[in-house]
C-alpha cells in the first residue's frame, strides 16, 4: 500500500483505443490510394500527393501525432507502389520521383507534428478548465462546511466524482491521531497535512482502489483538492477552539456575576434571621411573647425564602448542565395549576384568585415535580412585585394556530414590566430595576425558561389589558396513546351497571 | 387521645433537627425518645414501643427505606419519614413500603404534627374497632352503606372506579396516598403505573366533587407522589 505518493498510473486501457487509431488511420491511407487510383490516368503524379497530404492532416487533427506520423511513411511507400510507373513495384522509373517522395515525406512529417502539437494543445486547454471548475466548486462547498463530517462528506463526493472510484475520507476530532484503515498493496492513501508541519495529519483520503487508472491532470487536481480539504479542515477547528474560548469567557463572567449576586442574596435573609434570633436569645426578664413570636415568624418567613433561593440555586446548575431529568407523564392543566395554587395557601388568602380552565383540555406531557417549580416560580414573582391584595387570574387554553400546544398563562394586576425588559427579564441575574425593593437572585424566571425549553415549549410575557403582567408559556400536549376502552369495561362492573353510561364524562 | 401521653421515636442523625422535635413535641405534650441510627432506631421500636416514628430517609447506616421494609415486616406503627426536596422517587418508595405519610425538609412545626395526629388516627381507630358509616369533608358526605355521595343533600352519581379512589382516599384520609396504590385499589395490581389513567378519573372525581376543581380544597395532588384528601 502507498501513502502520500501520487504517480500516473501505466495506463493499461489507453492500448485498445490506440490500436483503433491506428486502424482508422489506415483506412484512411487505403481511401486515399483508391481515389488516387482511379486518378492516376487523368492527373500528373505530383498532383496525386495532395490526396495523400490531405490524408496525413486529417490523421493528425483526429487521432494525434503517432498515426500521422504512420500515415506519412505509408503514404510515401503506397503512393511509390501505386501511382508511379512502373507500377504495382516500388522501383522508380524516374529518378525525378525520388525528390518528390522527400519533399512529399518531408512535409507530411512537419504537417503532422504541428497539426497534433495544436490539437494537444486545445485538447490541454479544455481539461485544464474543466480541472479548474471542479476546483472551483469543490472549493466553493467546502467554504460552506459547518463541522469536520461534512466536509469529509464533501471531500468524499467529491474525490469519488474525480478519480471515478470508491474513496473514504477519513478527517480526525481535534487531539485525535487519524487512524489509517489497513489496506491492499494498490490502495493509496493521501495525508491531510496541517500548516503546521509538526502536527500529525489532519486525516487522510484513501482510495482503496489505488489512482493506478488516473492521468497526471486528474492527480494534480486530486493533490489540489487534499490541500484545500486540509485548509478548511483547519479552519473549522481554528473556529471551534475559538467558540470554545468565547463560552469559557463567558461562563468565567457568569460564575462572578453569579458569586456576587448569590452572596448578597444569601446575606440579606441570612442577617434577618441572625439579628432576630439573637433579639429573641438576649431577651431579657421581662420576655415579650408577641414581639418573640414576630422575631421567630421573621425567622421562619427568611429562612424559607433561603430554602427556595438554594433550590432554584441546585435547578440552575442541573438546568445549564444540561442534566435536567424530566419524567414525562400525561399531567392535566388543572391538576398542575391546583397543586401550586394548593401550595401557596396562605399567600393568596388575601388575593382574588380566578382559574380559566377549560373542561374539555387535553392534557399535557410533562413533569410534575418540575411543572410545579415553573408555577411556584411564576407565582411567586408575582407575589414579590404586585400588592398582596391584587387579584390574579391563571388561565389555559389550546389555539388554534398551535393545536399540539397548551398554553398557560399567569396574569397580575401590578405595576407590570416595561416593554424593553420583556426579554432580557428571563435571563439569570436580571430583575425589573423599578422594584429594588424586592430581593431574589433574579433565578427565577431563568429556570422557569429552563423547564420550559426542556418541556420543548415556549414561554414569554405581555403587557395585560388594564395594566399588568401576563406571564405566558406552552407545553406540548400528550399524544401517549391509551386503551380508553380498557378503562370504560373495567368500570361497568356489576355495581352501578345503569349509572356508567348516564355519567361517564 | 388515650389517657397516656403518646410517645414519639424519632431517627435522625442530625443532631439539631432532633433537638427541635424534641423541643416542640414535648411542649406539645408528646413523649420524645431519639435515635441517631437505623440500627439503633429498630431497636428502640421493638424495645419501647413507641405510638409514632418519624424516621430520617438518609441515615448514615442505612437507607431509610430499608428501616421502613424490616420494621413494616412485624409492627403497623405509623412511619412519617423525613426528605429534603427533589428526592420525589424516595418518597415514593418509602410510602409504598408502607410509611404512611412524608415531610419534605425543611418543614415547620404546624405541618408536622398535622402528619403525626393523620397518622396516629389510623392506629386509634383501628385498635377501637371502630368503623364510620358515613364520612363527611366539605359539602360532600359519603354513605358507605348505601354507598351514596352526596354533595350540598344531592346525590351524586359516581362510577364504580370513582367510587373507589374517592372511598380509598377517604381510608387514608389526610395520608397521601401514592399512584400506585391508588391504582392498585381502584384497577388491581396489574395496572400499577399507568398514572394516565388514574388523572384521568381524578380530574372526572374533582369535576365532582370541587366547588371550582382548578382550585381544590379536598382533592390534593402531591406532585410526583400521589393525592391527598385534605381533611381539617
Amino acid at each position: 500500500m502507498n501513502v502520500g505518493w501520487i504517480e500516473p498510473g501505466p495506463g493499461h486501457h489507453m492500448n485498445h483505443e490506440n490500436r483503433m487509431r491506428y486502424l482508422y488511420t489506415l483506412m484512411l491511407v487505403g481511401a486515399a490510394t483508391f481515389i488516387a487510383r482511379l486518378l492516376v490516368p487523368h492527373f500528373a503524379a505530383a498532383n496525386l500527393v495532395m490526396l495523400y497530404i490531405l490524408a496525413v492532416v486529417i490523421a493528425a487533427i483526429k487521432f494525434g501525432k503517432g498515426p500521422a506520423i504512420m500515415a506519412s511513411i505509408m503514404s510515401v511507400c503506397i503512393f511509390d507502389f501505386f501511382c508511379i510507373p512502373p507500377y504495382l513495384t516500388f522501383a522508380v522509373s524516374d529518378s525525378q520521383y525520388l525528390l518528390t517522395f522527400g519533399v512529399m515525406l518531408t512535409t507530411a512529417l512537419v504537417i503532422s507534428n504541428l497539426t497534433a502539437a495544436a490539437h494537444d494543445q486545445a485538447e490541454l486547454a479544455t481539461r485544464k478548465e474543466h480541472q479548474t471548475s471542479l476546483l472551483y466548486s469543490f472549493s466553493r462547498e467546502l467554504a460552506e462546511g459547518r463541522d469536520l463530517a461534512a466536509l469529509a462528506d464533501i471531500a468524499r463526493r467529491h474525490i469519488e466524482e474525480l478519480v471515478e472510484t470508491h474513496v473514504d475520507v477519513l478527517i480526525a476530532q481535534p487531539g485525535e491521531v487519524p487512524e489509517l484503515p489497513s489496506g491492499t498493496s494498490k490502495s493509496v492513501s493521501i495525508p491531510l497535512k496541517s500548516s503546521i508541519a509538526t502536527d500529525a495529519p489532519l486525516g487522510f483520503v484513501y482510495v482503496s482502489e489505488g489512482l493506478a487508472h488516473c492521468d497526471s491532470e486528474r492527480l494534480s487536481t486530486l493533490e489540489a483538492f487534499t490541500t484545500q480539504l486540509a485548509t478548511a479542515c483547519e479552519r473549522i477547528r481554528l473556529s471551534a477552539e475559538n467558540e470554545q474560548a468565547r463560552v469559557q469567557v463567558k461562563a468565567e463572567q457568569l460564575r462572578s456575576s453569579l458569586l456576587s449576586s448569590i452572596s448578597h442574596d444569601l446575606r440579606t435573609p441570612l442577617a434577618t434571621i441572625t439579628g432576630a434570633a439573637s433579639g429573641i436569645m438576649e431577651a431579657g426578664a421581662e420576655v415579650n411573647l408577641e414581639e418573640c413570636k414576630e422575631l421567630a415568624g421573621e425567622i421562619f418567613n427568611e429562612s424559607r425564602r433561603l430554602n427556595r433561593l438554594v433550590g432554584n440555586l441546585l435547578d440552575m446548575t442541573r438546568v445549564e448542565s444540561g442534566a435536567l431529568e424530566i419524567r414525562k407523564e400525561p399531567q392535566p392543566v388543572d391538576e398542575i395549576i391546583g397543586a401550586a395554587i394548593s401550595y401557596f395557601e396562605e399567600q393568596l388568602e388575601s388575593r382574588q384568585v380566578e382559574t380559566d380552565i377549560p373542561d374539555d383540555l387535553p392534557m399535557i406531557s410533562g413533569d410534575a415535580v418540575l411543572l410545579q417549580q415553573l408555577m411556584i416560580n411564576l407565582l411567586e414573582n408575582v407575589f414579590k412585585y404586585t400588592p398582596p391584595d391584587s387579584p390574579l387570574l391563571l388561565r389555559a387554553s389550546q389555539s388554534a394556530s398551535e393545536p399540539e400546544f397548551i398554553t398557560i398563562e399567569v396574569s397580575d394586576r401590578g405595576p407590570g414590566i416595561p416593554e424593553e425588559m420583556h426579554t432580557q427579564i428571563f435571563q439569570k441575574f436580571v430583575r425589573a430595576k423599578n422594584k429594588s425593593s424586592a430581593s431574589g437572585a433574579g433565578l427565577g424566571l431563568a429556570i422557569c425558561q429552563g423547564i420550559v425549553e426542556a418541556h420543548g415549549g415556549r414561554l414569554g410575557i405581555k403587557a395585560r389589558e388594564g395594566g399588568g403582567a401576563t406571564f405566558w408559556f406552552t407545553l406540548p400536549i400528550d399524544k401517549s396513546e391509551v386503551d380508553k376502552s380498557n378503562i370504560e369495561i373495567s368500570d361497568m362492573d356489576e355495581e352501578q351497571p345503569k349509572k356508567v353510561s348516564a355519567t361517564k364524562a | 387521645m388515650s389517657k397516656s401521653k403518646v410517645s414519639v421515636l424519632v431517627i435522625e442523625d442530625e443532631a439539631p433537627i432532633r433537638r427541635f422535635l424534641k423541643m416542640t413535641l414535648t411542649s406539645q405534650g408528646y413523649d420524645f425518645s431519639e435515635a441517631i441510627s437505623g440500627q439503633e432506631g429498630m431497636l428502640k421500636v421493638a424495645s419501647e414501643k413507641p405510638d409514632i416514628v418519624i424516621l430520617d430517609l438518609g441515615l448514615p447506616d442505612m437507607d431509610g427505606l430499608e428501616v421502613t421494609k424490616q420494621l413494616r415486616e412485624w409492627t403497623p406503627i405509623p412511619i412519617i419519614v423525613l426528605s429534603a426536596r427533589g428526592q420525589e422517587k424516595d418518597k415514593v418508595e418509602a410510602l409504598d413500603a408502607g410509611a404512611d405519610d412524608y415531610l419534605t425538609k425543611p418543614f415547620g412545626v404546624a405541618e408536622l404534627m398535622a402528619r403525626a395526629r393523620v397518622a396516629l388516627r389510623r392506629t386509634m381507630t383501628n385498635s377501637n374497632g371502630e368503623t364510620q358509616s358515613t364520612f363527611k369533608f366539605g359539602d360532600v358526605e359519603v354513605d358507605f352503606i348505601k354507598r351514596q355521595v352526596s354533595r350540598n343533600g344531592e346525590e351524586l352519581h359516581l362510577t364504580p372506579i370513582e367510587y373507589k379512589l374517592l372511598s380509598t382516599l377517604i381510608k387514608y384520609a389526610g395520608r397521601v396516598v401514592t399512584h400506585n396504590h391508588l391504582l392498585r385499589e381502584a384497577w388491581g395490581a396489574e395496572y400499577s403505573g399507568e398514572t394516565h389513567y388514574l388523572r384521568v378519573y381524578m380530574a372526572q372525581l374533582r369535576r365532582k366533587l370541587e366547588k371550582n376543581p382548578a382550585q381544590p380544597k379536598y382533592l390534593i395532588t402531591e406532585p410526583g407522589v400521589g393525592y391527598r384528601l385534605k381533611v381539617d
